[in-house]
């Protein structure tokens, strides 16, 4: 039986829209997804957004890995920004106040708005 | 009447949803018949960040089992985590209570702040070269919903 990919990669008016086909963003999952983020780090000044729709439970990994894109683009003339955060990768978010750093917005149509 | 629910599975990534399908369900039952919305998965949260040090920390340089146990009570849930690895200073892990600043915020390191803030009371010891990491949520910390009768 073929594997639904990990993740899904489209361009939306100059902006790289990341899908993550998973209902958990974790320790387990992150290894998988490290090649990718770290393909797109090194490209730096790109617009991505992160559209976690179907995340459903994130933990300290999943968090590092958005946050360690999320500075690396920064430091190289790019932008992270994320979308569409269910109930408790919302709540972790706030927790570790990232949310006041992340600001995730409700939907791709949202964040993709003015990016 | 408290409710015992254990499983020990081998320490790794791989098996780690094994016991968290047990803390998942166990939760989700509880709380709908308590009306306490979150718990689920603030305490399979904490569950899966607990498991990930035990993986990366205490199994670091050798292999063994994961003893979780989880016990409800009327009025909160006890989930403890025991394995035979390497031990940690816990106080120097998990001192802070407030994240790292944006900026020296690390991509790790942050699993124990998150159990801490998720969980009502945290408590690790040592004992007989066992670590027990003990996780209790109080369900007076979680709002009531309106499925469940006030007072």
């Amino acid at each position: 039986m073929d594997r639904m990919a990990l993740y899904e990669l489209s361009e939306k008016g100059g902006v790289l829209v990341l899908t993550v086909h998973t209902d958990s963003l974790d320790a387990i999952t992150v290894p998988e997804l490290r090649p990718l983020v770290d393909q797109l780090a090194d490209r730096g000044a790109i617009k991505v957004l992160f559209d976690m729709g179907p995340i459903r439970l994130i933990d300290s990994s999943g968090v590092g890995v958005i946050v360690g894109l999320f500075k690396r683009l920064r430091a190289r003339g790019g932008a992270l920004r994320v979308c569409a955060a269910s109930e408790q990768p919302t709540a972790i978010f706030r927790l570790m106040l990232l949310d006041k750093v992340l600001s995730p917005f409700a939907t791709v149509d949202d964040a993709l708005r003015g990016f | 009447m408290a409710l015992l629910f254990t499983a020990r599975i081998p320490g790794e990534l791989r098996h780690r949803d094994i016991a968290g399908a047990m803390v998942s369900a166990v939760c989700a039952r509880v709380e709908g018949a308590c009306g306490r919305p979150g718990l689920e998965w603030q305490v399979l949260s904490a569950y899966n960040e607990a498991f990930n040090n035990v993986v990366r920390h205490a199994y670091a340089k050798t292999r063994g089992d994961v003893e979780v146990t989880l016990q409800v009570d009327d009025d909160s849930l006890v989930l403890r985590l025991v394995d035979h690895g390497e031990g940690f200073d816990y106080a120097r892990a998990g001192a802070h209570d407030a994240p790292p600043e944006f900026d020296r915020l690390a991509e790790g390191g942050m699993g124990l702040f998150i159990i801490r803030k998720l969980m009502s009371e945290v408590t690790y010891e040592r004992h007989h070269g066992r670590n027990h990491l003990t996780m209790t949520k109080r369900f007076s910390e979680l709002a009531r919903s309106s499925c469940a009768p006030e007072g």
